[in-house]
């Protein structure tokens, strides 16, 4: 197995994983459970595949697929914040929205129920290996800076805060909807450029083409504790898993099916707590009247 | 998470070892064949309904029963919808939500009598679909209450069944939209109506 083959493919792998759990840290760490991130990756990658279809540019792309995870992320934002509904149901109803709209539009702009064109992308420099393209170290990048703004800028205390004793922050005079409301959009904005990733790089978008991805960023979450640092490498973690995967597939030593459970059951065992309990947020998915 | 583990591992049962070849799915087995209503009835003809339609509803009912009128289903009661209080009263909190969820467990679990016994009559991988999602969202829409679930599980059929007939006029896939929307319409107004009728509650009292 080539080292270098090895790392450049876990890289393109972890990429939607980065993206969506570092919005799924900042939208939990805010309180708001985020079961959503696959329904935001999968409109995101719908609606980045729309806009570079008929724009023809990849960057034109990149913002409707951003607009795309934020509409639902509203979605999400008001029926939880606003109306205060179930947080886990709502999650289950945005998923299946996201999947019943992207098929509806498949149907509606492409005339399929299966795939859209083939749309333009970023790179293809075959000697560059994914790595001509902007949005792979954008997302090497964001965990890295969405640490910085939940450590050490006032909105990212007032996030935690949210997340930790809402009614502390209340107390002290810092609208606790309003920075829920920032954290869902921008999970949904960071979810959406996962799902921009997986389309681009794949130059089209295929029915529920996130396949789990976005349950993946949220195992990545809860086994990196709520700390984007510690998610991110949980998502590289997840990645090196499917890589040896694929490399080791029709080697016959171990069945694929077994590291395909490696991120969730990982995740079990750091919520059972065998090794240091995870400790989510204290008022994560609760609902105050 | 157990969801994944799960299907990964009946993947690898069906694909590695139990498949018909060049299919993902076992072969057709008719010893434990549950006979549709249409064999016991000419006025279900044509329909794939099957005797799973009578289990279920019978299982509601048991469901119903353990609840409401039994002890167990009191100390169950309790324990959702105040725990301390449930210990306080000399109920054993642990112990009924473990028997809850083995129960839960058991009964979910039969949901997959209908396609397996009384459909195709093999394990097709994937076969249940995201239909335990679904699940979730009837329980929500049947408000937690065994005869309410009856109603959502046949509104949500209806729904699916009834984007396949108007297919010629809209795309099918509009029905996935709707049960999105139907989900989140209730999601959002339950806490909503309880809100109204509290504060309605109040001014009455004053």
């Amino acid at each position: 197995m080539n080292p270098i083959s090895f790392l450049t493919q876990m890289i393109r792998i972890a990429i939607p994983y980065l993206f969506a759990a570092s919005g799924g840290v900042m939208a939990e760490r805010a309180g708001i459970v985020s079961l959503t991130l696959e329904g935001f990756m999968l409109s995101g990658a719908f609606a980045a595949v729309l806009g570079t279809n008929y724009s023809g540019s990849p960057w034109v792309g990149v913002l409707t697929g951003i607009l795309g995870g934020l509409i639902f992320a509203l979605i999400h934002a008001v029926a939880t914040i606003r109306y205060r509904a179930d947080q886990v149901v709502v999650g289950v109803a945005i998923n299946l929205l996201a999947i019943g709209v992207t098929r509806f539009f498949l149907k509606l702009f492409f005339a399929s129920s299966s795939n859209s064109p083939r749309v333009a992308g970023f790179g293809g420099n075959i000697n560059a290996a994914g790595f001509d393209n902007p949005l792979l170290w954008l997302g090497l990048l964001v965990a890295p800076v969405m640490a910085f703004v939940i450590y050490r800028t006032p909105f990212g205390l007032r996030v935690r805060a949210a997340g930790e004793h809402p009614d502390a922050a209340e107390s002290v005079g810092v609208s606790v909807k309003r920075v829920r409301y920032a954290a869902v959009a921008l999970s949904g904005i960071l979810a959406g450029l996962g799902g921009v990733y997986l389309a681009l790089d794949q130059h089209q978008f295929t029915d529920q083409m996130t396949a789990g991805r976005g349950f993946i960023a949220i195992s990545a979450v809860i086994f990196g504790r709520w700390d984007p640092i510690r998610a991110a490498l949980a998502c590289l973690l997840f990645a090196a898993a499917e890589t040896l995967q694929i490399q080791l597939q029709g080697s016959n030593a171990i069945a694929s099916q077994f590291i395909e459970m490696i991120p969730y059951a990982l995740t079990i065992i750091a919520l059972a707590g065998v090794v240091g309990r995870a400790v989510p947020p204290a008022a994560l998915g609760k609902v105050e009247d | 998470m157990l969801n994944f583990i799960v299907l990964a591992l009946l993947n690898w049962f069906i694909a590695g070892h139990l498949h018909v070849p060049e299919t993902l799915h076992t072969p057709e087995i008719h010893a434990g064949v549950l006979p549709r209503l249409a064999d016991i009835d000419s006025r279900f003809h044509g329909s794939a309904a099957n005797l799973a339609l009578i289990v279920a509803a019978l299982v509601a009912v048991a469901v119903w029963f353990y609840l409401f009128r039994s002890r167990g289903g009191y100390d169950l009661r309790a324990a959702g919808l105040q725990p301390q209080a449930a210990e306080y009263g000399g109920i054993s909190v642990g112990r009924v939500w473990m028997r809850a969820l083995t129960f839960s467990g058991v009964i979910a679990g039969m949901g997959g009598i209908n396609y397996v016994l009384g459909y195709k009559h093999y394990y097709e991988d994937g076969f249940a679909s995201g239909a335990g999602f679904l699940g979730i969202a009837v329980a929500l829409v049947g408000r937690n209450h065994p005869f309410g679930v009856l109603i959502a599980a046949f509104f949500f059929a209806t729904l699916s069944q009834g984007g396949l007939a108007i297919h010629a006029f809209v795309p099918k896939q509009m029905m996935d939209v709707l049960q999105g929307v139907v989900i989140l319409a209730v999601a959002m107004a339950v806490p909503e109506v309880r809100r109204v009728l509290r504060t309605a509650r109040r001014r009455v009292d004053a």
